[in-house]
């Protein structure tokens, strides 16, 4: 028994030496876990994306991270631009797309996009609605500009495939799955006469749909900007699922996807349209090269930024022999320029230039190296001073140096090597 | 050890195992830099960044002068200081560091030049860029004189879009 006992005991004690160390281990993850959790949080700083672009139904695409952009970037089936030129300088322009497929396949090639355009001043959307159901489903609101594509790049107007009426039905993809989307929305509203009174419906049409959707992008609580809003498109559309292996809708009742599902992406700004590359669809009132102004040839080869260094980017040496301060360009500053191409550099030296004159710098020349192997376009000596300015040796030496500035009150004193390119010198 | 004790060691050891699910997709997580290391030991961190693919200038109908500007509302920076911290300000990979920076605003200017096939300036023009920190929002103006260089700059930024930054640098 004793010895039961004891060999128990010692299994307890083998146990409990597992189980503390065991223990200590779970503390070390907890404390681990509580350290990256609550202690080391990475902090964003005030980073600003707008491309990556809210209340709880209107969202600033800045907003929202990735993931959420991802989303909402599945989601939309409307898009919008909206330019309402209260700044006068352009002109008012009302755009609204239309995404969708032609397949329930949801395939890429089967992709399309139809928009509707309404040029300010050019038109006016009055008729919202149209009274005849059969009059309704086959009626396409004037006053607008039609344009689709099929490749979500190039766009065309005028004669297009699609017709925006009551009787298209469109497919989009909902988690990647295929509904059926169609405009047939109304309402009713009463009329009396003497004792009679009488039911008048109203059957939503696409201009009745364009012109509510501007109104809600008009009257936004967030104001001018690039945002996503989720709304409520039951009062239009009726949405069925498509069933792909029954080749049939179902009879589900899904209208609660398209009450908070479907988003619209919207632009609204205050400016004016000025060119028709600001257009959804590259177009103005089916004109491709629509421009308010005159246009300029804008066709180049390169661009260079063009940079001028001053006295104050250069460090000074003594001469007890010449008198005077030889500059040196900051290693600081040629570490800046060897990282960034196709820049164009003028140095300016100002002999009479206030940074000088209040550091007591009596600048008289370029010190040995001062530019070497820095890229340099021209350099400009001017002076309103009788003076001799020394260009020492190696100070010039690969830097490609063109042209040569200075002014008549300079004697220039260049010594050997100092410069091994061909430049042009001109005397101010 | 007591029966307690024992409870409380199992305790320890049940959350350590939802700690250790925790701890992993931490560790394993994808994260995005905020920051960069240079040589000169200075810690550079993004406070401020504004891309796009397209810029328009316009043109007020009542302003007499041949200034051409875009300007956009963007979120409010709440940490911008121009009086205690060092900031740089990068333009297309441009680094423009004779900026003027004040408590609460930056003003800039690149000048570009655009060159023909023949190596011949078509046109020079003069980018200004003006970056004001509010409480409520952060205005970014970017203008120019002369209509062609507006247009100039427009065919540029349509063809590079346009990726404005202003970092952070700190002593490491």
């Amino acid at each position: 028994m004793t010895k039961n006992k004891n060999k128990n005991k010692n299994n307890f004690q083998i146990y409990d030496f597992i189980l503390i160390l065991v223990v200590c281990c779970a503390l070390m993850i907890d404390a681990f876990y509580i350290y990256y959790k609550y202690i080391n949080q990475d902090i964003t700083i005030g980073t600003n994306y707008i491309s990556s672009q809210t209340g709880v139904d209107i969202i600033a695409s800045e907003d929202l991270d990735e993931e959420e952009v991802d989303e909402y970037e599945e989601r939309w089936f409307l898009e919008a631009s909206y330019y309402n030129n209260s700044l006068s300088n352009g002109i008012e322009i009302q755009e609204l797309n239309l995404n969708y497929f032609t397949d329930y396949s949801l395939t890429a090639n089967t992709y399309r996009s139809t928009g509707m355009q309404y040029v300010g001043g050019d038109a006016s959307l009055t008729d919202k609605t149209v009274s005849n159901e059969d009059e309704a489903d086959s009626y396409v609101a004037t006053g607008l500009y039609y344009y689709d594509t099929t490749d979500g790049i190039s766009y065309a107007g005028r004669n297009i495939n699609t017709i925006l009426n009551r009787d298209a039905v469109f497919i989009i993809s909902i988690d990647n799955e295929p509904y059926a989307i169609q405009l047939d929305g109304n309402y009713t509203t009463t009329k009396k006469l003497l004792f009679i009174t009488q039911t008048v419906y109203h059957y939503y049409s696409y201009a009745s749909l364009f012109v509510d959707i501007f109104n809600a992008i008009e009257s936004n609580s967030s104001g001018y900007g690039d945002y996503y809003i989720t709304v409520d498109l039951s009062e239009y559309f009726t949405i069925k699922k498509y069933d792909v292996d029954s080749g049939k809708f179902l009879d589900d009742d899904v209208s609660d996807v398209i009450k908070n599902y479907c988003v619209i992406k919207f632009h609204y700004e205050a400016n004016g349209l000025v060119d028709s590359s600001q257009s959804i669809f590259g177009i103005v009132a089916c004109n491709s090269s629509y421009d308010l102004e005159f246009n300029y040839d804008t066709d180049y080869w390169q661009a260079r930024a063009i940079y001028t260094l001053t006295a104050e980017d250069f460090i000074y040496r003594y001469s007890e022999l010449y008198n005077g301060y030889f500059a040196t360009l900051s290693t600081e500053i040629q570490i800046i320029f060897n990282q960034m191409e196709r820049v164009k550099i003028i140095v300016l030296l100002n002999l009479n230039n206030d940074y000088l004159i209040n550091n007591n710098i009596n600048l008289i020349g370029l010190d040995y190296y001062a530019l070497k192997g820095f890229s340099l376009d021209t350099l400009q000596i001017i002076s309103t001073n009788e003076t001799n300015f020394y260009i020492l040796e190696n100070s010039l030496i690969d830097t490609t140096l063109k042209h040569l500035i200075y002014s008549n009150t300079i004697s220039l004193c260049i010594s050997e090597n100092a410069i091994d390119d061909d430049y042009d010198e001109v005397i101010l | 050890m007591k029966l307690i004790q024992y409870i409380i060691c199992y305790l320890i050891i049940i959350s350590s195992v939802f700690c250790g699910i925790g701890l992993y997709n931490e560790l394993t997580s994808e994260s995005y830099i905020n920051g960069s290391l240079n040589i000169e030991n200075t810690f550079i961190t993004e406070d401020f960044i504004y891309s796009n693919t397209q810029v328009t200038f316009y043109h007020d109908i009542y302003d007499e002068t041949e200034l051409y500007y875009f300007t956009i509302d963007l979120l409010p920076i709440e940490d911008f200081n121009g009086l205690k911290n060092n900031y740089e300000i990068i333009i297309n990979n441009y680094i423009l560091y004779h900026a003027e920076i004040t408590a609460g605003a930056i003003s800039a200017s690149l000048s570009i030049d655009f060159y023909d096939t023949t190596g011949i300036i078509e046109c020079s023009s003069e980018l200004i860029i003006n970056v004001s920190f509010l409480s409520s929002k952060t205005i970014l103006i970017l203008s120019t004189y002369g209509q062609q260089s507006s247009q100039f700059l427009q065919q540029y930024f349509t063809d590079n879009g346009i990726n404005l930054s202003i970092n952070n640098i700190k002593e490491a």
